[in-house]
Parts: structure tokens; C-alpha cells; sequence
């Protein structure tokens, strides 16, 4: 059965290799191979005879895309996937699928439009794929890492991968009263019912999920700029025969930009605001839940060609959701699916900077309706990104505009919950962080790339009163590079993460409602080196090597602790 | 590297055809498809010249009914129309001095989200997977093929046959434009019938040889077909070869004689000793005159398995062809034809309707799946089935810008094998198969049968088998309409098409709209589409049935029989965007009721959204 698969491929390649590009039917592709060994050690597997000590692990597959283009206004693209997992043999392993289709073009010279497997974005409020972690200033050593996982999990910035169609349209128009007026819509499918087909009997559960919506935006004149933003994500109730619930959550908003100032020093003040609905029922028991809230979020920003200030205020109300906004894109209750359990297989391993940046069984593509548990040492200051609810305050930003010797950010949260949760007393959150990234080959003149990178990223938790709260972590990233021949890098990298101190966890049900709490007591630091080497073939085509070492140290109980050794090559090749 | 020397022109053939061969899904419904685009020529590289063409067909579409019918949901969401509907078909053909190949795969898409807990997140399947090679060798032209259609002879391999409504969009139209569809329609008096089921798609290998000496040519299969699926895992033979069949054929000039033979064996799926077999062999023959054609097909075919062995029963269809230099002036056909009870052949042009296909307990095959037999079946005219004889006439005229064709039909079971008529809902019949996927007793009595854009239903006479002296007689009246006419400058087509069935004890040349009559059945269909702008076309329809029983058949719970009436009323718009996009959106409100049968009644609505581009 799989071999026929190897068969298509290759044959497919043989075309490829004959032909290569063509004018109207071109190809592309992307092979990829990461193979790692791995050992863990350490108290927590110290005469553990149950658990998986070390492995090794990996796969290779080939993502081929066939581009059909008839014209210049429309084009198709599918792209196949062949893969093998490493350790299985004579095709035992091997898979197949088809990973992308895609339509897209443009109607009229008017429309542009995507049919398909589609990303789509909008505003951090709205519609948005938040990243799993303060990373923009982590060693690029880790950065590949990260893209093998993004790539797969379809992270393309901080959109979401969805299956349907999105359309837009713009038109410039009276340019003393509006500048331009500029329309966007799209429908997908969120989940199909489960349906078992063929059937006349079967009874479901699931209905039809959509996501739908849309952004009016208006440019006035390069002074004022608004769009209104929708998304409404909802069950159709009735595609499932026996629907146990139903769910419609619509999210409103609108954000603009004016400009006080447009000259040398341009300064100005943009936010969002807008309104969630949400409605949750279920039949049984028989039970309705509606839900109101709103946000706000306005900044000041002042910036001139090498600096940007912004300070801004904002406030998500405890009840607002926004299911695209606020969905996690890593699954936090999850064990790794690398050595899951230590301890004789009693306990579970928890996830560390390894497994949340190489694991990709952990990765989450669906948008949810409830609000996804997370795990404070990662982010407690806003877990859901900027649209996390129950948040007030103020924050402060400031970062260079280009590209140049030194790129640099710092900013910092000063929130606090608008209403108590599991007490009166409010938590009070404070986040700060900064990052940098020196081009020294910019310094010292050479086209040898020497390259070093650090940030940091702290976050306090604090509530007084009958339940208190004190949770810190501090997350540090360093990094260096340097290309000690021509395309051939020689990197550093380190990653570090101290958390301490005890929280409480909500617990919700389906109604988004908390339920109760777990208490969350944490004394632990993880420390990632890694040091490896790596030849760029070309821009997109890369091999390298690895050695990691993850140390996790659990300071409350010290059996807990363990270490992973792990070599990895990685060969990336794309056509 | 050069794949294409004379050293590796043999690897190459193989080698696709391996690569086709593997793939044990092909898909019946895209199989011919390929042969209908036109190319984009790409320029030559090397000394290979490669033709890509395609199809990409998004369609979505949203059905809201009012009520709960047969215990399907009340509301449904469709991406890609049917099961197994491609969402991106490709085809490459190449050719390298004498060779000529293609081969081809479609890959659907189901839009089912990403969500963890209910679908798989983009499990999308490979279709299909097919190829040809055509080899110039001294003794003839070898032609070479895996997973691809053919066509023997209707009664060997071909399909049924079936008239779609030029308002609903089945998935693989080849028309580029409206403009295109509406104009073949009208222009084509008789076109009622989907080209695409001419043939029979085989999952295995064929060789053709054409250009023999003496006007010989000779086809052999070797594979699965599409409707074998119920012939499964042969046993000591391998690779599993279900379905056998070939053609020797002789060309005299523009005349042919040919022989045919169709062979289907296996095991039942689940019981390995439970031995099946269906053969028919027949010679064809061809003959054209200037004021006529004369096709015929004689031979003999039966069933068999481990329960019952039947007899080779005969089958014999004639038909001639007039045209207009006969003494009428006018084009028309006469036909008749005679199927055997035993005549059993799922991949041919014949329905089945008397061969109650069992397994070793005597059950039905494949349970409620099992939509290959439609007992005592009311057939469209020209549609075979056996266990019947019968006469089918059709006569075409034209009036200016009108044209007309007229068909009366008759046909009688040789023997009455079974209490039951069953008939086809031709009135929204593309919603109603959506109902549910290809099951036997569908629908609040049990008695729909779901095809492919198909909608059947069985009614019962209640009467006791063993008393039964009659044959159950069948008479069908066909009546098509077509009118152009320009309206503002631009153009308009109309169409009506009526359809009339009766079912009764008695032979009558004519239907018997009696309560003398089994069943009765009157369908009208109008459509009209108007080319309002350049690129744009309005089309509305308007579907109107009738089906009743008498008193003979089951009653309803008031006492009387079967009293249906379906109403289905649709707006559509087509936007042809350029010579090679469209987007075609239509809506339909349909209602169907049953006075006697208070359960069998829905009303609802239905809008799609179709998205399609050719390469």
C-alpha cells in the first residue's frame, strides 16, 4: 500500500528533474530530514526500568508543489507530502498525503480571492495566532529548531492555517475625502460534523463549525486610517441530528490610526475596541450561558527613523472571547511525546524549553471555543496574547524602526485583573523584557556574518489578601554566531528559565466558566545549551548539526529533576 | 540524463504504469474526464514534449430543511459535493517519438477542519492515479493502460446510462462557459445523456491493439471495475482479477462486426467460500446506410454462486437509426430489445432489476450498501434491464427555432419475479441523492434508494406472489422541448422536458393514467437561462412531479395508496469570468409530499456555490 506512494513521487521527481520550471505549470518543494538522538538522565529515571531512557528519532519527507497557472489572474497549487518515519522499514512507515490545495487569483481585476487550504489573520483582538513565547531575540540556533515545528504545525506569522475562502477587494477613491475603501471576507469550515458517511442512523453529537468575517477598512488621508473588524464563530445547529450544544461567539471591533504629526518625528495614536458575544447551550442538562464583554486598547506613539516609543492603556473585560485571538498554539496539559513519563512511569514528565520548541505532538491547529489551559511558567502575564481577558493597565514600549547595528526592544506590563478570580483581591502583573541583537560584521566591516543576540523576559505575579499569589519567572536568551567560512556558521546558544513560587490554576467547563482551581506550586529552573554547526547550500537549503543539553532542575523535589542530552542533524532543502 | 532513449523507453512505460498500478482507489466518476480538456501546450525541453491540463472545482453548499425527514439532519453543510468529488484533477501527457503517454490523478479536499477531536486534519486522499502509453509496433497499434475507461459494447462494459438536469451541476461538466453548456444542449435534439457514461472504468491493466491486419483490432482487460466491487479477492489467482473481458473486432469499411466478452469473478467479501461469477458474451454489429444505421448486439449471459447456477439466457438489442431521407422527413429510431432474467452485469449499460444478488446466508449482498438492485425498476427510454422485452421508439422535428423530440416506450417482464416497482425521482433529484450516500432503505418507509445524483423509491403490490398470473408491463412517454430566441439582443433558451411512466397488469402501447395502473408517474421540467450580460447567465427551473398508486400497492396510514406530489422551484446565476473560470451559484426551494404516507414529506432548501477553473 505504501509503496505506491514512493513510486508516485518518484516518478513525479522524474518529471520534475526532466522539465523543472515551466511557464504556466511550475514546481517547488521542500525536503526536509531531522534526526536526533536522545538520552534522558538524571534523579527522575535514576533505576527507572519503566521508562524510555533514550531513543532515537526523526523522519524525512518530501513536500512537493505542482503550481498550475493559466493565466496571470489565476493560479492553483498543490502540494503533496511523502514521508517516512525513521526506525521503520521497508515502507512500513512511509505515508502520504496531500498537505496543501490551494486556488487563488484575482476576478475582474478587482477581487483577489483564496479557495482551499488558507491563512488568515486580522487583528491581535480579532483573529490572531499568538507566539508560544517571548522568542524574538533567541539564538538562531534555536530558530531552526522552531521553524521545523512551525512549518509543520502551518505557523505562518501569527496567522492560522483554516480551510475555506477569503476574498478582498479595495478602491481608491475621492482622494480630499477618502483616500481609499478597502473590503475583506472570508468562510471556513472550523470542524465538520462527525459524521461517519455512508449512514442513514448514526446519530451525532457534533455539529458544523464555522468561522466567519470580514474587515471594512478606510483610509482617510495618511492622517486618520479605521477599519471595522468581524469574526462570528458558530455551530450550525441541526448538521448534527442530536446536537448537545451550541455555540455562537461573535467579536466586534474597530481599530485606527491617527497622526498627530507626520514629519521628521511622526507621532500619533492608534487602538482597537469592540465587543464580544458569546453563547454557549447545551441540552443536557438544558442550560444557556450568554456572555457580553468588552476591550479597549489605545497607545501613543512617537517615531522618528531609528526609534519608536509607544505607550499605550488597555482593558479586556473578563468575559470578552475571542476564540481566534485567544486559542493557544501549544496544548499545555499534554506530556512530551519524547520520554512522556519518568519515576517508574508514575509521574509525568513536564514540558520544558525542549519539548515546546521541538515537539511537534504538542502543537495545537484548531481554534477552540473554551479558553486553553496554560502553564504559568511559560507567560502568566497574558497567556492568550494582548487579547487575554480579566487585564487592565498600562504598557510601554520602545524598539529601533530598521534594520542596523544594534536592533533592540524593551518594554514592559503593568496590569492587574479587573475582577478576582477565586478572590476579591486582584493580581497585579508586571512584565518586562528586553532583547538585542548586535551585527558585529557591521562593526568591524566584514561580510562574514558575526552575530550575537540576548534578551530577557521577567514576569511577577502578585495578590494579597485570604489567598495570596506570588509567582515569578524569568526567561533569559543568549545567543552568538558566526560564520567561520563562507556559508559555514559556527553557533551558540542558550536558554534559561527560572520559575518559582505558587499560583492557582483556573479550572473551566465548557462554558468558559471556572469551576474551581488547582493550586500551582513551582520551584524549578531549566537551563538549554546548545552549541552546533551549520552550512547554508543556499538561502533555503541548509544542513546542520546539534548537541543540546537541557537541564531541568526541580528544586522542590529534587527526584523530579532530570537532564536531556540530544545530537541532532538536520538537512533542509528546498526547490 | 536522458529517460527517453530507445534503451529506456520500455523502463519509462513500465515504470508509470507501476506507478498507476499501485494505487488500488480509482474513481469511476473522473475516469474519462482527461480525454473532455483541452491543453495547455507547453513548449518542448529536450526532446520531450509534456501537455498539462486540469481542473480545479471547489463547491460548497448549505441544505436547510424544515423538518426531519428519514432521520437525517435537518441541516447540512457540503464541501466538494459527493464523497468522492476531486478538488484539483491533473493530467500529463508526453510523448517521445512513437510513444505517447498520460497519466493523471485527482486528490479531493473535504474542508473538515482542524480539530482534533473529529476529523483528521487534512487527510485528503489520492483519487485517482491512472495512465496510458501508445506504442507503434509492426503488427498493430499497442495501446497500454492502468486505471483507465473503456467501452466494449452496452451490454459487455459501459454504464448506465442517465439524463441530468441542465440546472443542477454534475462535478465534471467540461464546458468552459455557459454559453457553451446551454448551446450543446439545444443544439443536439436528442443530447439527454451524459457522454461520461459510455464508459466503464478499470482498476488494472488494458491492452488495445488497433490497426491489425485486415481491419482486426482486439482489446483485453484485466482488473476491477467499477461496479465489481462486490466481486472480491479471488481466490488462487493474483493479483486479485475480478473483473476479465476483451473484444475482437472486424472492420469492413464503415461497417463492424465485433465480439464481446464480459467476466466478473469472486468471493464474497466476508465468506471465502461463497464463489460468484458473471459472464455475458455477444457479438456486435454495425451497419451504415445513407438513410440509416443498424446496430445489434446478440449473445447470452448468466449468473452463478453457490446457492443458485442460472442459465445462460440470451439478450439481443437492435436498433435503427433514420435519418432524414426516410419517408417520414424526419430523424427517428426504433429499438428492441430482449435481456434474460440471468443477464447479470453491473459494468455494462443494463440495470438489474430481477437478479437478487446473495450471499451464502441468502441475505442481500453488502446489506443497506448494496444499491445494484432496483426490483421491477421503471426505466428511462432506451435504459435496459433484464428480465424484460420491449420496444422504444423517438422521433425529433423542428420548427424554426423549436425543436422537439418524442419518445414512447414499452417494455414487459419475460416473468414476475418479484412484487415490487421501483421508480426514479427525477424532480430534484440532485439534492435528494445528498440525502444520504448510497444506501438501499433510506427515507421514513425505508423504500429510497440513494445513487450518485440519483434518487430511487420502491412501492410494494400487496398481492400474493404464488397467485399471480400477470407480467407486469411498463410504457414510458418522453417529451423534450427546446426553443432560442433573442430577448434584448441577447440570448435566451428554453427548455421543457416531460416524462410520463405507467406500471400495469396489462400490455398497452400506450400509458394507462388509470387507477388501472400500478403506479403512475408524470414528471415536467422547464428551464430557462438568459444571457443577460457578456459574461453572466440567469437560469430558472421549475420541476413539477406526480406518483401514485392504486389500491393494489401498500396503503398509507389513511387507508389509501401512495399520492406524492413534489414541487421544486430554482434561481441560478453563472459568472464566467474568462474562457477558463467560472463561479456558478444556485438556489433551489423544493417540496415533496405524500397525501397517504403522512411521514414521507419535506420541504426545505438549498444553495450552492460552485468555483471552477480548467487549465
Amino acid at each position: 500500500m505504501k509503496k505506491k506512494y514512493v513510486f508516485i513521487l518518484s516518478f513525479l521527481f522524474v518529471i520534475n528533474y526532466t522539465y523543472g520550471q515551466n511557464k504556466n505549470i511550475s514546481f517547488f518543494g521542500l525536503h526536509r530530514t531531522p534526526i536526533n538522538y536522545t538520552t534522558l538522565r538524571g534523579n527522575a529515571v535514576s533505576g527507572d526500568t519503566i521508562s524510555n531512557k533514550q531513543g532515537t528519532g526523526g523522519f524525512t519527507f518530501i513536500d512537493l508543489g505542482i503550481v498550475g497557472k493559466p493565466s496571470d489572474k489565476i493560479s492553483a497549487t498543490a502540494i503533496m507530502r511523502g514521508k517516512n518515519e525513521f526506525g521503520a522499514f521497508f515502507n512500513t512507515g512511509a505515508s502520504a498525503e496531500i498537505r496543501q490545495i490551494t486556488l487563488e487569483g484575482t476576478i475582474a481585476d478587482k477581487f483577489a480571492f483564496q479557495v482551499g487550504d488558507i491563512d488568515i489573520g486580522l487583528t491581535p483582538y480579532t483573529f490572531y495566532n499568538n507566539d508560544e513565547i517571548y522568542n524574538t531575540y533567541e539564538a538562531d540556533i534555536f530558530k531552526i529548531r522552531r521553524d521545523v515545528v512551525h512549518y509543520e504545525n502551518f505557523n505562518n506569522g501569527n496567522k492560522w492555517r483554516v480551510q475555506g475562502f477569503d476574498a478582498s477587494t479595495k478602491a481608491a477613491l475621492n482622494k480630499k475625502i477618502l483616500k481609499q475603501i478597502s473590503f475583506r471576507g472570508f468562510a471556513t469550515r472550523s470542524r465538520a460534523n462527525n459524521q461517519q458517511l455512508p449512514t442513514t442512523t448514526l446519530y451525532y453529537l457534533n455539529p458544523d463549525r464555522l468561522l466567519v468575517g470580514g474587515k471594512l477598512g478606510v483610509i482617510q488621508s495618511k492622517y486618520f486610517k479605521t477599519s471595522g473588524n468581524l469574526v462570528h464563530f458558530f455551530d450550525i445547529t441541526g448538521t448534527s441530528l442530536d446536537s448537545s450544544y451550541s455555540l455562537k461567539n461573535t467579536v466586534l471591533t474597530n481599530d485606527f490610526e491617527v497622526m498627530f504629526l507626520d514629519k521628521q518625528i511622526k507621532m500619533g495614536l492608534r487602538g482597537e475596541a469592540g465587543q464580544s458575544f458569546y453563547r454557549y447551550s447545551e441540552r443536557y442538562p438544558l442550560r444557556e450561558v450568554n456572555k457580553n464583554d468588552y476591550f479597549y486598547d489605545a497607545s501613543l506613539f512617537v517615531k522618528n527613523k531609528k526609534i519608536k516609543l509607544e505607550v499605550g492603556y488597555r482593558n479586556v473585560g473578563p468575559q470578552f472571547y475571542s476564540p481566534s485571538a485567544q486559542s493557544l498554539r501549544i496544548i499545555n496539559e499534554i506530556s512530551p511525546s519524547m520520554f512522556p513519563t519518568v519515576n517508574m512511569g508514575n509521574n509525568a514528565r513536564v514540558q520544558t524549553l525542549l519539548d515546546r520548541v521541538t515537539d511537534l505532538n504538542i502543537y495545537n491547529k484548531s481554534i477552540t471555543q473554551r479558553l486553553m489551559p496554560f502553564l504559568p511558567q511559560y507567560g502568566n502575564v497574558q497567556p492568550y496574547g494582548i487579547a487575554t481577558p480579566n487585564r487592565s493597565g498600562f504598557t510601554a514600549n520602545i524598539s529601533n524602526t530598521q534594520d542596523s547595528l544594534m536592533n533592540f526592544e524593551v518594554g514592559a506590563d503593568l496590569l492587574s485583573e479587573i475582577v478576582g478570580e477565586g478572590s476579591f483581591s486582584l493580581r497585579k502583573f508586571t512584565s518586562l523584557r528586553a532583547g538585542n541583537q548586535l551585527n558585529l560584521y557591521k562593526l568591524i566591516n566584514t561580510k562574514r556574518i558575526i552575530q550575537l543576540r540576548g534578551a530577557a523576559r521577567m514576569e511577577n505575579t502578585t495578590r494579597s489578601g485570604s489567598v495570596p499569589v506570588n509567582f515569578k519567572s524569568l526567561l533569559v536568551d543568549a545567543g552568538a554566531l558566526f560564520e567561520i567560512a563562507k556559508r559555514f556558521d559556527f553557533s551558540l546558544g542558550y536558554k534559561y528559565l527560572n520559575a518559582s513560587g505558587n499560583e492557582y490554576l483556573a479550572i473551566r467547563d465548557d462554558f468558559n466558566d471556572i469551576t474551581s482551581f488547582n493550586t500551582f506550586e513551582m520551584k524549578s529552573s531549566q537551563g538549554w545549551y546548545t552549541v552546533g554547526l551549520q552550512y547554508r547550500i543556499a538561502n533555503n537549503s541548509i544542513v546542520s548539526l546539534h548537541s543540546n543539553l537541557l537541564a531541568y532542575q526541580n528544586k522542590q523535589d529534587a527526584m523530579n529533576s532530570f537532564n536531556i542530552n540530544q545530537i541532532f542533524l538536520f538537512y533542509s532543502l528546498g526547490f | 540524463m536522458n529517460f527517453f532513449c530507445k534503451k529506456h523507453r520500455f523502463f519509462i512505460i513500465v515504470h508509470f504504469l507501476v506507478c498507476s498500478a499501485t494505487i488500488e482507489q480509482a474513481s469511476a466518476d473522473s475516469l474519462s474526464i482527461s480525454k473532455l480538456y483541452n491543453n495547455i501546450s507547453f513548449d518542448s525541453i529536450g526532446r520531450v514534449k509534456l501537455n498539462f491540463s486540469g481542473v480545479a472545482r471547489f463547491e460548497a453548499s448549505y441544505r436547510n430543511m424544515h423538518q426531519l425527514y428519514g432521520g437525517m439532519r435537518p441541516r447540512v453543510i457540503f464541501v466538494n459535493g459527493w464523497q468522492n468529488t476531486p478538488f484539483l484533477e491533473l493530467t500529463c501527457r508526453g510523448e517521445r517519438g512513437p510513444v505517447k503517454f498520460d497519466f493523471g490523478m485527482a486528490f479531493m479536499h473535504g474542508y473538515m477542519g482542524f480539530d482534533q477531536k473529529v476529523q483528521p486534519s487534512y487527510g485528503q486522499l489520492f483519487q485517482r492515479m491512472g495512465g496510458r502509453a501508445k506504442v507503434p509496433t509492426r503488427i498493430g497499434m499497442v495501446e497500454l493502460t492502468i486505471n483507465e475507461s473503456h467501452k466494449l459494447s452496452s451490454l459487455t462494459l459501459g454504464a448506465n446510462i442517465q439524463r441530468f438536469n441542465e440546472f443542477y451541476r454534475p462535478p465534471w461538466l467540461w464546458y468552459r462557459s455557459s454559453k457553451e453548456q446551454f448551446s450543446n444542449y439545444y443544439s443536439n435534439i436528442s443530447a439527454k445523456f451524459d457522454n461520461r457514461y459510455i464508459y466503464g472504468g478499470i482498476q488494472g491493466l488494458g491492452i488495445e491493439i488497433t490497426e491489425l491486419p485486415k481491419q482486426f483490432s482486439t482489446t483485453l482487460l484485466l482488473g476491477k471495475t467499477a461496479g465489481s466491487g462486490f466481486f472480491n479477492n479471488t481466490i488462487g489467482i493474483a493479483p486479485a482479477i475480478v473483473f476479465v473481458g476483451g473484444k475482437v473486432s472486424k472492420s469492413f469499411g464503415r461497417h463492424n462486426i465485433a465480439y464481446n466478452s464480459s467476466n466478473s469473478m469472486g468471493y464474497e467479501e466476508n465468506f471465502n467460500n461463497n464463489y460468484k461469477s458473471a459472464s455475458i458474451h455477444t457479438i456486435t454489429s454495425e451497419f451504415y446506410h445513407n438513410k440509416f444505421t443498424f446496430f445489434s448486439e446478440i449473445g447470452a449471459g448468466r449468473y452463478q454462486n453457490v446457492l443458485v447456477k442460472k442459465d445462460w439466457n440470451p439478450a439481443v438489442v437492435m436498433k435503427m437509426n433514420f435519418n432524414r431521407k426516410n419517408f417520414l422527413k424526419l430523424p427517428f429510431s426504433v429499438q428492441y430489445f430482449y435481456m434474460g432474467r440471468n443477464l447479470y452485469n453491473l459494468v455494462s449499460e443494463v440495470m438489474n432489476s430481477a437478479v437478487y444478488d446473495t450471499d451464502v446466508l441468502g441475505l442481500q449482498s453488502k446489506g443497506a450498501y448494496d444499491i445494484t438492485f432496483l426490483p421491477g425498476l421503471v426505466t428511462d427510454l432506451g435504459i435496459l434491464t433484464n428480465n424484460r422485452h420491449g420496444v422504444n421508439t423517438d422521433v425529433e422535428f423542428q420548427i424554426r427555432r423549436l425543436k422537439a423530440s418524442f419518445g414512447l416506450g414499452w417494455n414487459q417482464e419475460l416473468s414476475n419475479e418479484f412484487n415490487v416497482i421501483t421508480f426514479e425521482h427525477r424532480n430534484f433529484a440532485a439534492i435528494r441523492s445528498r440525502f444520504a450516500f448510497y444506501v438501499n432503505s433510506f427515507g421514513p418507509y425505508n423504500d429510497l434508494v440513494q445513487f450518485f445524483m440519483r434518487n430511487f423509491e420502491r412501492i410494494k403490490i400487496e398481492e400474493n406472489p404464488d397467485s399471480i398470473s400477470y407480467r407486469k408491463s411498463y410504457n414510458t412517454v418522453n417529451f423534450n422541448l427546446k426553443y432560442k430566441t433573442s430577448v434584448f439582443g441577447r440570448t435566451l433558451y428554453a427548455f421543457n422536458f416531460i416524462n410520463c411512466n405507467t406500471v400495469s397488469d396489462v400490455v398497452s402501447p400506450f400509458p394507462i393514467f388509470s387507477d388501472a395502473s400500478f403506479f403512475r408517474y408524470i414528471y415536467e421540467e422547464a428551464t430557462i437561462t438568459y444571457n443577460f450580460a457578456s459574461k453572466f447567465h440567469i437560469i430558472f427551473q421549475y420541476g413539477y412531479e406526480i406518483a401514485r398508486g392504486n389500491k393494489r400497492t401498500t396503503l398509507g396510514e389513511n387507508g389509501n395508496p401512495m399520492n406524492q406530489t413534489g414541487v421544486s422551484k430554482g434561481i441560478g446565476l453563472d459568472y464566467n469570468l474568462n474562457e477558463i473560470a467560472s463561479i456558478y451559484i444556485r438556489h433551489t426551494w423544493f417540496d415533496h409530499k405524500d397525501k397517504s404516507f403522512v411521514l414521507d414529506n419535506l420541504k426545505g432548501t438549498e444553495t450552492s456555490l460552485e468555483f471552477k477553473i480548467f487549465f
